[in-house]
This record gives C-alpha cells, sequence and structure tokens, in this order.
C-alpha cells in the first residue's frame, strides 16, 4: 500500500511509531480508536464509489461489449466479424453523415464553450465584483439563471414560438433588421447560431454560479490592499481575480466541455425532424437517433464510445494546458 | 522541556511530517475512484463473459402426493386474462369501449351457459410503446392485445413479442367473411408472409381546399362540387392545382397556395412517390425500396412547388397550431391534411372568430378530395396509417385475444370509434351501418380507400420517413437541387438502413 494511500485512509491522523502494547480491553479500545477514521472514511466514500460503478461503470462496460456488435431490435450480442467493423465505418467514412455531424459539433461545442465558459466567467466577475449592489446583483443572477430552471420542454416551446417563421418576435425582428425571410431554424448558418444560443443562454448559468463562488471566497484585503496601492477595477480583475481563479476555470472548462459533448435534448426537442438538414445535427443526437430510431444499438454503441473517448483525451489536454499537477502542489500564497 | 512535553513535542513533529496535504489527499481520492472504476469494468466485462456460457440444464423431479381426503368444495370460476394497451387518448375511446364492452357481452353469455369460467378484462389508454412493450416482456407481463400503427408490427414480430395469427384467421374466417375489401389492409398486418394484427380502423389523408377562396376566384357551386370527382378521373391534376393556387396568391386571396405536414410522414412525400411509380417495400423479401427515379421526380414536384413557382413555403419548422390556424382561417388555399382534421377543427378553436367551428361551416367553407396526380396520366392517391391490434407472445389464451380483438370490430362496435374518432371502419358492412351513412363527412371518404397506400412494415420505416422529409425540406429551402438532393437521399438510405433497403434506379 502506498505511503500517499495509507495515509489517505488515515486521514490527518498518523501511526505511531512507537508500539502500542495492547493489553486486554483497553489496547482494543485504542486500537478501534485509532482505526476509526479509517472506517469512517471507506464508509462514506463507498457508497459514492457503488453508485459511481453501477451507474457509470457498468454501462460503459456494457456499451464497449455493444460496439463490437451489431445488436438490434433483438437485443443480442451478435460480435462483429470483423470485431471493429463499426469502428471501420465510422473511421472510413462509409457512413456519409459522419464527416458532417463531426463538424457541425466541432461547430457547437468551440462556440458554445466560448458562452458557458468565457461569457459566464464575465458574468460572474460583473455580478460578483463589479456590480457593487447585491440586490441588483442577485437579481441579474436570476435572469440568467431562469433557463436553467425551466423544463426542457417548455424552453424548446419557447423557442419554437420565439422563431415560428409567421408569427415569431425572432422573425419579426429579423426582418427590421435586412434578414427579411430568414428561417432561423431551417437555414445555415442561423439555424446553427440559434443552437449555439439556445444551449449558451442555459450552460452560462452554472458556470457563471462556480465563479461567483469562488470570487467571493478572495479575501478582501488583497483588493483593498491593491485598491490602497492604486490598482483599478481593471487591474484587480486582471491581477489578482482572474489568476486566483485559474482553477475554477479550468474545472467549468472541462465540465462544459465533457456537458456539450453530450447535450443534444434541446436541440432534439426544437429541431425534431429536421435536425440535419438544418446542420444541427450534432455527434449526440446523431447516436440517438442511431440508436433510437434506426435501433442499431450496436453502431450507436461505437459512435458514443468514440465520443466518450475524445472527451477524456480533452480533459487530459485540459490539465496539461492548465498545469493541472501544479495546482495541486501547496499554494505558494499565503492566504 | 520535560519527558511528557518532549514526547508530545516529538509526536506532534511525527504527525505534522507525516500529514499529507489537502491536495495529495484529492488527488488520492481521485485515484482511488478511478481504480474502482476500472475495477467494477473489469468486473463487469469479466462477471458478463463467465455467465455467458450457458449453464448445463438440470432436471428436477418433483413428487406429488394426493391429499389423503377428498373434500368438496363450490369451484370458483376460471378467470382467463384479457389485459390490453390500445391507444384510446381522446376521440379514440372506443378502443377500449369496444374491447370491453365485447368481453362484458361475452361474460354475460358464458353465465348464461353455466360456464365457470369469465374474462377477466383490463386495459389501459395507453399506446403499446417499444420501451414499454420490452420491459413488460422482461417482466413476463405483456398485455394479451397491444395496439400501436401498423409500422411496428414488423419490429414487434421481429423482436417476438407477438405471435402470428394465420391459423386463427383460417380458423374463425367465417367472422372475417365481410373484412375490408382491399389487399392493403392485410398487407399492413403482415411481416414476412405472416399475419401478426387484425385492422382496428383505418383513415386516409384527402387534400382541402378553402371553397370560399376558389369561389372568389369565379368558382361556382357546381364546380367545386365536381371537383373531387374529376381529380377521382385524373382530369385535374396538381398542374391544375399550382396554377390555381399562383392566381390567388397573385390576387392576395391567400398567403400561400399549399401547406403540408410539418413533421416526418408519409403524406404527401410518399403519396407523390407512389403515383410516380415507387414502391415502398417488397413483402417477399421484408425490405424496403427506393426507387430513385420515382424519388428524383417527387423532389422535383416539390422543388416546383417551393422554389420555382413559390406556392408553398418550406414547412419544417411550422408549428401544428400555425398550419391549422392558417388553414381554417383562409390564409393557406390547399392543405394535404389528414381525415380527422375534420372532427379536430369542430373540436378545437383555431378559427380566430369563430373559435371551434360548427360542421356545416366546414361544409360551406372547406371541400376534400383525393390528392391529384401530379400529371395527367397517373393517377390520383393518398395514404392511409392502419391502427393494429396484435396478439402478444405472453398472452395466456391468444385464442380468445384474438377473437376479442376481431369481435370489437363488428359493425355495432366499429361504427362508435369511427363516429366519434373521426376514423374508417374495418369492416365492410360497416359502412351500410345507419350511423356510419348519417355521418356525411365519413360516407364521402370511403371511396378514397381503393386508391390508398400504406407506409410498409419495417423496424426502419421511421428511418426512411424521416430521411424523405429532410431531403424533401432541403430541396424546399432550394439548398439542394433535386438531382443532388436525390443522390444524397439514396447515399444516406445505404449508410442509415443498409441491407434492408433495396435501391432502384
Amino acid at each position: 500500500m502506498s505511503k500517499k494511500f495509507s495515509n489517505l485512509l488515515r486521514g490527518y491522523v498518523i501511526r505511531p511509531k512507537a508500539s502500542i502494547s495492547i493489553s486486554g480491553l483497553g489496547g482494543f479500545k485504542s486500537f478501534l480508536k485509532e482505526k476509526s477514521r479509517t472506517f469512517f472514511v471507506i464508509a462514506f466514500l463507498t457508497p459514492f464509489l457503488a453508485a459511481l460503478t453501477i451507474m457509470y461503470g457498468l454501462p460503459c462496460a456494457l456499451s464497449v461489449l455493444m460496439s463490437f456488435t451489431d445488436m438490434g431490435l433483438s437485443f443480442e450480442l451478435h460480435f462483429l466479424n470483423p470485431l471493429l467493423k463499426n469502428y471501420y465505418t465510422i473511421f472510413h467514412v462509409a457512413d456519409p453523415r459522419v464527416p458532417v455531424v463531426a463538424q457541425t459539433t466541432i461547430l457547437y461545442v468551440g462556440c458554445t464553450l466560448l458562452i458557458n465558459a468565457g461569457f459566464s466567467l464575465v458574468l460572474g466577475v460583473l455580478t460578483a465584483y463589479c456590480i457593487r449592489n447585491e440586490n441588483v446583483a442577485s437579481v441579474l443572477r436570476l435572469l440568467w439563471f431562469l433557463p436553467r430552471m425551466t423544463p426542457v420542454i417548455i424552453y424548446a416551446l419557447l423557442w419554437l414560438w420565439f422563431t415560428d417563421p409567421t408569427y415569431g418576435p425572432l422573425s419579426i425582428v429579423s426582418s427590421w433588421i435586412g434578414l427579411k425571410g430568414v428561417r432561423w431554424l431551417l437555414d445555415k448558418p442561423y439555424s446553427q447560431l440559434l443552437m449555439i444560443l439556445v444551449n449558451g443562454y442555459i450552460g452560462a448559468s452554472w458556470g457563471m454560479v462556480i465563479y461567483v463562488s469562488s470570487i467571493k471566497t478572495i479575501p478582501l484585503e488583497i483588493i483593498y490592499a491593491a485598491k490602497a496601492d492604486g490598482a483599478t477595477d481593471w487591474d484587480v480583475i486582471r491581477r489578482i481575480i482572474l489568476p486566483l481563479l485559474k482553477w475554477p476555470i479550468l474545472f467549468v472548462t472541462s465540465w462544459q466541455t465533457l456537458s456539450l459533448l453530450g447535450s443534444y435534448v434541446e436541440i432534439l426537442a426544437i429541431w425534431d425532424g429536421y435536425s440535419y438538414t438544418s446542420g444541427v445535427e450534432v455527434w449526440s443526437l446523431f447516436t440517438y437517433h442511431t440508436a433510437f430510431e434506426g435501433y442499431r444499438f450496436g453502431y450507436s454503441a461505437a459512435l458514443a464510445i468514440i465520443m466518450a473517448t475524445i472527451a477524456l483525451i480533452l480533459v487530459a489536454i485540459y490539465f496539461k494546458v492548465f498545469g493541472f499537477k501544479r495546482m495541486l502542489e501547496p499554494s505558494r500564497i499565503e492566504v | 522541556m520535560n519527558p511528557q512535553e518532549k514526547k508530545k513535542s516529538l509526536k506532534q513533529n511525527i504527525l505534522e511530517s507525516e500529514k499529507i496535504s489537502r491536495r495529495e489527499a484529492i488527488s488520492t481520492a481521485g485515484k482511488v475512484a478511478i481504480s474502482a472504476v476500472v475495477a467494477g469494468v473489469v468486473a463487469g466485462v469479466g462477471g458478463y463473459l463467465a455467465g455467458s456460457a450457458a449453464a448445463p440444464g438440470r432436471t428436477v423431479t418433483t413428487t406429488v402426493t394426493p391429499p389423503a381426503k377428498t373434500v368438496t368444495v363450490a369451484p370458483t370460476a376460471a378467470a382467463i386474462p384479457i389485459r390490453i394497451w390500445p391507444h384510446a387518448k381522446g376521440y379514440d375511446k372506443y378502443r377500449l369501449e369496444n374491447p370491453k364492452d365485447v368481453c362484458a357481452i361475452l361474460n354475460n353469455m358464458l353465465a348464461a351457459m353455466g360456464a365457470n369460467v369469465k374474462i377477466d378484462f383490463s386495459g389501459t389508454v395507453e399506446e403499446a410503446k417499444l420501451e414499454k412493450v420490452i420491459a413488460a416482456y422482461k417482466a413476463k407481463e405483456l398485455p394479451e392485445i397491444l395496439g400501436a400503427g401498423h409500422e411496428w408490427v414488423g419490429p414487434f414480430a421481429e423482436g417476438g413479442y407477438i405471435i402470428p395469427i394465420d391459423d386463427y384467421i383460417e380458423k374463425y374466417k367465417l367472422l372475417l367473411t365481410d373484412w375490408f375489401p382491399y389487399a392493403w389492409a392485410w398487407e399492413a398486418m403482415r411481416w414476412k408472409g405472416k399475419t401478426y394484427a387484425v385492422l382496428q380502423d383505418t383513415e386516409c389523408r384527402p387534400l382541402y381546399w378553402r371553397r370560399d377562396v376558389l369561389k372568389e376566384l369565379g368558382w361556382s357551386d357546381a364546380d367545386l362540387d365536381a371537383l373531387p370527382e374529376k381529380i377521382r378521373k385524373g382530369e385535374w391534376t396538381m398542374e391544375d392545382a399550382i396554377s390555381v393556387a399562383k392566381e390567388a396568391m397573385d390576387k392576395g386571396l391567400v398567403k400561400w397556395g399549399f401547406y403540408h405536414r410539418p413533421t416526418p410522414g408519409a403524406q404527401p412525400m410518399f403519396v407523390f412517390y407512389v403515383q410516380y411509380g415507387g414502391k415502398i417495400g417488397d413483402p417477399d423479401t421484408g425490405k424496403l425500396i427506393a426507387d430513385k427515379d420515382a424519388w428524383l421526380k417527387t423532389l422535383e414536384l416539390f422543388y416546383k412547388l417551393a422554389v420555382e413557382e413559390k406556392v408553398m413555403p418550406a414547412m419544417a419548422g411550422t408549428s401544428w397550431r400555425t398550419v391549422h390556424t392558417d388553414f381554417v382561417n383562409g390564409r393557406v388555399l390547399f392543405w394535404f391534411g389528414g381525415s380527422w382534421h375534420w372532427a379536430e377543427y369542430q373540436h378545437v378553436a383555431y378559427h380566430e372568430k369563430l373559435g371551434k367551428v360548427p360542421e356545416e361551416w366546414e361544409w360551406e367553407h372547406l371541400g376534400f378530395g383525393l390528392v391529384p396526380a401530379p400529371t395527367k396520366g397517373l393517377e390520383p392517391a393518398t395514404n392511409t396509417h392502419p391502427w393494429a391490434f396484435m396478439i402478444s407472445s405472453q398472452a395466456k389464451n391468444p385464442e380468445v385475444a384474438f377473437l376479442v380483438a376481431v369481435l370489437q370490430t363488428i359493425p355495432t362496435f366499429d361504427v362508435r370509434h369511427c363516429i366519434y374518432g373521426g376514423k374508417l371502419p374495418s369492416r365492410a358492412t360497416t359502412y351500410s351501418h345507419p350511423d356510419f351513412k348519417k355521418n356525411k363527412f365519413l360516407s364521402s371518404i370511403v371511396y378514397m380507400h381503393e386508391y390508398t397506400s400504406v407506409l410498409f412494415n419495417h423496424p426502419k420505416m421511421p428511418v426512411y420517413t424521416r430521411l424523405a422529409f429532410e431531403t424533401v425540406t432541403s430541396v424546399e429551402k432550394g439548398e439542394k437541387k433535386p438531382d443532388k438532393a436525390v443522390e444524397d437521399l439514396m447515399s444516406a438510405l445505404r449508410a442509415e438502413i443498409g441491407e434492408e433497403i433495396i435501391i432502384r434506379e
């Protein structure tokens, strides 16, 4: 057992180097007392680890197995020959939709990430630092939180009404700004822009909350000291707040990347039936259609495994770029 | 420092030196979590592979000891369960009421005969959806009768959830002599040569038009009354409809000439496709068919409607409410609707002034007929979506379930469902039922069954429908010309349906 692992189990309690003489009940009691923290940690982690294994680990294992089969409505695992046939189909572009779907996904994840991780940072800094009135800041945060609190179907319906080609406010406003006749649900790139906005409007609130919480933990003394030294608000944001938000930025960016790669519900609810022709069929939606419309569970499992692999690679890249290891070391700033 | 203090200080130093930082603890916890997940994955894979080998069978011998003495007790009635998921929401309530009443009558008959058996009927308004069927099948709780669109006959048969009923059809053929006279009625209930379902109801998809708008273009009542027959004879085609629509739009009488459904479905895409000679499926092989030439002509027609003549918008993305509201309020001249919309306009407030329109208003303002032939020389057509009652493979008494499914189609029951739900019957004799004859609309559209087609029973039919709709949408938007669009459609069909579709040039 490694030193770190054994220390983790013991928490902050170290097994004394001096030998303990166990004599009778007193010794057993002190043994239990000594190990209680270890048992507590194991008991604390077990439900989480069990849930993780059952909810994610086992389905993941099944998906891997399914990806080597041509499983259909019979729900039987008939392994393909060659075993990697589904993957060949995807990578050798035997399916003409795969490149288009991949391009759409890159556009969707890349642009929506700018909102979910980038614009949410702007919102966080604005509402946590720039706006001094806490009531105004709270109202702004609540407005941004409304889409997240709204059930998905209601949210999708509202967007469908908003973009209705005949009566929707967006169509009416578009005609005022020289975009008369633009069908926001159908015409590329407008439909793709709409897809980004629909998902970005939901995603920005989550990052905003994380950033606001992180900014609130920065000791005010640092900011006062900086102000006393003549720093402007922009200096405070650039030189104090942003550097201290490195960990939350990494967390939000990684989380939102994973979330966006797997998100499709809003797109499905709004563009059901014509997502591909509107240029909004992302990889996860394509996987869903392949599984639950085409009943090609084996092929869709292969699509899902590829998406999951790309997600893990991206997270590893983020960790490298943000210096994850360095962030784990003790802080050099005495706070 | 005294020895006690020294010992305490030494202990603290050891403590401090062995203490790990919070970051290290989190990092190690993460490694523990990942290791546990990986262990779980390996255990799951290994467990599955180990368990997949068939266990050897074993014979269990049970000895039953007869009771020591005989006690006579009054026998309780044996119960035959008949459970049903018919999809009986709203206007289709008689899909549940009819089988229930059949079972009640059968129970009365059995009681009158002194038979010690009764039918235990239970049902919900729910449809037999795939996920429900799978879950119930796994739990061995599948109801006796499953109601769903005919397109589910193939998937359910492939999955082993329903049983063929050819033997029962032969045994009870006397009950079926007045069955629906058109071949497609039974074809729609078949999968790979076997019959799996009983036709519960059907409908048709006419072309509706605004009589009042045509009158403003100078049409007389006699012209309007003669139009359905002219369409039926092929004398009035889509080319005529397009020119009339253009005239109405140019004069500012309507906003659009044509509307069609804004979501994937059969009409009018597959109606035009069949009119151009396209086949949807091959009953012998059970495979889907895509006739490239027929699809090209279909797409050219949509291109003409939306891009060249501009009498129809790209419909995808338009809400259903907008479609019905625009037609009912006279902003659209022609609408590729469904026969049930006649009843819907009476029950849903689409009209901006009248709200729900009375049937007299409909007869005065709306007309309907077959979908006209695209050009002279071709045939008018329509499409239908039959509803199927299937007998499940876990039915406790499948023969009784079959009888209930068939008996609930006799005219006395059939006509209730047709009148209330705006549907067409399963039996030819229902047409002559007095209540059916009183319903002017249903009686007026019965002839359309002679010109109808159905989508094919295949699990991948929804994929075919969606791809066709997407292709039509791309043509309507002007994004692709028909020749490019048809190539993309064939390519997409090959990729997504693969060997289960035959592409014919």
